[in-house]
Formats: C-alpha cells, structure tokens, sequence
C-alpha cells in the first residue's frame, strides 16, 4: 500500500522550513494542469516550457506570499495566467498568426498517429487545429477568459481572483472571443 | 462530423452545446502537451536546479532585488558616515487593526519617517551621496491589537521570519529599520503571522500576481 500523497499545506510548510526538495513534489503535482494552460494559452509546446519554469521558480521564491498554502495551487495558476499573458502580449506583437502545435517532431508524430488510426481520426486532428488556429487569433484577454471559463471551468469568481479582472470584464471578454470563435469556426468550415 | 458540429454553432440555441464541444476538444491532450509531457523530467530538473542558485542569478527573469548584505560589509567599508537631521516622527499611521475580529481601518496618509544615514566619503550632507550608498530605512506600522508583526519583501525575498518588527509604544507603534541599497522594494507587513497588510502611508503596488496587498517605495535618488 503506497503511502498517501502529503497535503499542500504540510508540503508548503516544508518547503518553507528550508526542505528545498520537498518543492519537487508540488511541481510534479502541478506540471501537467498548469502546462495545458499554458500550451494553449500561448500556442507552443517551448513557450508554455519556458513560461511553466518561470511560474514554479518565481513561485518558490515567493512561497512565504501564499496566503492559503492549502490552496497552492490556485495560487500557482494566478501566477502563470499572469505570465502567460505577458508572453501573450509580446506573441501578439511579432504577429504571430499561426499556431506551432509543438516541436516539428511531435506536430507530423501526430499527424501519423491519427493517420494510423483512420478517417476519423484524421477528421478530429484537422478539427483541433482549425480550433487552435481560431484560438491563437483572439486577442490576449480574450483567448485567457474563453480558456479560464470554458477548459479551465473556473467560475466567473475564481477567474476574478486569478487575473485581477472585474466579473463583468471578464463576462465581456468571454462573449467576444465565443462570438469571434463562432464566426471563425464557420468560415473555416463554409470555404 | 466537422459540417454537423458548425451547424450546430449556427443554430442560436446551440450555441453553448457547440461551444462546449469545442471546449471539449481543447481539453483532450494536443501534439503541444505530448511535447510537454515528454520534457516532465527536464522541466522539473530546471526549476530544481533554478531554485537551488540565488534569486538574481535565475533565469534572468525573476525580479527580486539584491539580497540584503547579510555580513556587514557596508559597515566596515572605509567611508565617513554623515547622519542627516532626523526628520521627526510625524503622526503615525492611524491604523487600527483588530486583528481576527474583522478589520476596522482608518487610512491616514501621514508619511511614514525615514531616518537615513548617508555614506559619504567626507562628504558633507547636501553633496549627492555615492551611487552605491546604503540608507537605513525605518518601517512603522501602528496595530495596537498585534501580537507579532514582520516585515516581508523583496529586500528579504519575502520571508516571513527574517525581519520581525519590534514593539516600540504601549500605544502599538511597530517599527523596524533596514539597511538597503538604492533602488524599487514591494513590501507588506504580516501581522500575527498571517494578515497581510499594506503600508498605509506608502503607494500601493500594482497588479499584483500573487493577491497580495502590498506597497511600493522607493530608495535612492535625491531624497528617500
């Protein structure tokens, strides 16, 4: 019988006691939730790399800040939303308008695997990428609260706590990137 | 398949279901989080190797100011020390904490006073210090109902324990003064341990990533 997982709270505790090992666990704990935020917010398998390490670092660094410790990992995600939208902002900058799914290797590994599995298969990679393609095209904010309420599931308060943003802000935000969705959707399948 | 899900999404009253597909879809692991996943080990070596160096040497991204001098080495460098008139004490924050009862504050801008010590070669007080010049900077917080406060920040990498305030006035006037070299410090006190509060008498820091209230000052320049 494995010895259950310790808690948040007792492994921040640790942490901040000076067991600088101990922090491992909660990056292994929390890699894979905030990395698919991040490769979706920002697009690229490298980009969400870089942004994931900068959160769990800058994290470390400021454990002592987290007011609920039982709640870490709430708090590490307000950390990388706010990152990923500075890197966001900076993408929007060098116009970029196409999605990398990641690294080449992985992008035609897919690709021959969904061959591999049939028609159907192939039909739901290209559906994901005309997906990701609409997704990369909103705008920061938007592209955050589409992700937030609708992959993330978060209520319209803990997306409040996570990026500072008023509830109505961010209610507007998500109606113009499902609007923008739609009609992005739609054209992509009407041409 | 693809031609129903978009009908879908044309039909108003639908709209949610298909978005919801969609929202389906970007939830199923991508090309991007196989990439990711592969890279587990190297992601989870970097950030402990990261962690392990001083703050300022991370990734070049992390702002954290300096860490403080812990040994001294500003009081045995061989510069006269000049001591500029005290500014007086002028009326403390009035703030009142009642601490676990539910807060009760009265904000009251009245600057906080900063005794600085300029290190100069000899020189007198109105020659603009080195550019390395050290300040001693004294931080108030008035909370008559605290049992414990301390000061967290940049300067200290916010940890809690390493700069407690101590208790100056029956009336609950907390004080700690700190060396720091010149330059931009976030900073927040902790009262009994877990209340985090603002400098009421300084700026309050913006766009906060980590929720929490703190405040801004700045050291250096021609005045502190």
């Amino acid at each position: 019988m494995t010895a259950p997982e310790p808690a948040d709270a007792s492994v921040v505790a640790r942490v901040l006691a000076g067991d600088q090992e101990a922090y491992a666990v909660l990056v292994r704990r929390y890699r894979p939730r905030l990395g698919r935020y991040a490769t979706r917010m920002l697009g690229s398998a490298e980009d969400a790399e870089e942004a994931l390490q900068d959160t769990f670092v800058r994290a470390y660094r400021s454990l002592a800040r987290c007011a609920e410790p039982e709640r870490v990992g709430a708090w590490m995600f307000t950390i990388l939303v706010n990152r990923c939208r500075t890197s966001g902002a900076r993408a929007t900058r060098r116009a970029r308008t196409f999605v990398t799914l990641g690294r080449d290797d992985a992008a035609s590994a897919a690709v021959q695997e969904a061959s591999a599995r049939g028609p159907a298969a192939d039909e739901q990679l290209a559906w994901r990428e005309e997906i990701d393609r609409a997704l990369a095209t909103l705008d920061t904010a938007q592209r955050e609260a589409f992700l937030l309420k609708y992959v993330e599931e978060l209520s319209y308060e803990e997306m409040a706590e996570s990026t500072g943003v008023g509830i109505s802000a961010l209610k507007m935000r998500v109606k113009r990137a499902c609007d923008r969705l739609r009609e992005l959707l739609q054209e992509a399948y009407s041409g | 398949m693809a031609r129903d899900r978009m009908d879908d999404v044309s039909d108003g009253t639908a709209d949610d279901a298909a978005l919801r597909r969609v929202a389906a879809a970007l939830r199923e692991p991508s090309a991007a989080d196989r990439a990711l996943e592969a890279r587990a080990a190297a992601i989870e070596a970097n950030v402990m190797r990261a962690i392990a160096r001083p703050a300022d040497e991370t990734l070049g991204r992390t702002e954290v100011a300096r860490p403080l001098p812990t040994h001294r080495p500003w009081l045995l460098r061989p510069r006269t020390v000049s001591v500029r008139p005290l500014t007086a004490l002028a009326t403390a924050a009035a703030v009142l904490l009642a601490v676990g009862v539910g807060a009760s504050v009265l904000r009251d801008r009245a600057p906080v006073a900063q005794t600085t010590i300029a290190a100069a070669e000899g020189a007198p007080s109105a020659v603009a210090p080195a550019a390395d010049t050290v300040r001693i900077v004294q931080f108030v917080l008035l909370a008559p109902g605290a049992r414990e406060v301390a000061l967290v920040g940049d300067f200290n990498h916010w940890q809690g324990g390493s700069t407690p305030l101590h208790r100056a006035s029956a009336a609950g006037l907390w004080t700690v003064e700190l060396p720091l070299p010149a330059g931009r410090y976030t900073y927040t006190f902790v009262v009994d341990g877990s209340h985090f509060t603002p400098d009421p008498a300084a700026p309050r820091a913006l766009a906060d990533d980590f929720g929490t209230p703190s405040s801004v000052i700045t050291v250096g320049g021609g005045h502190t």
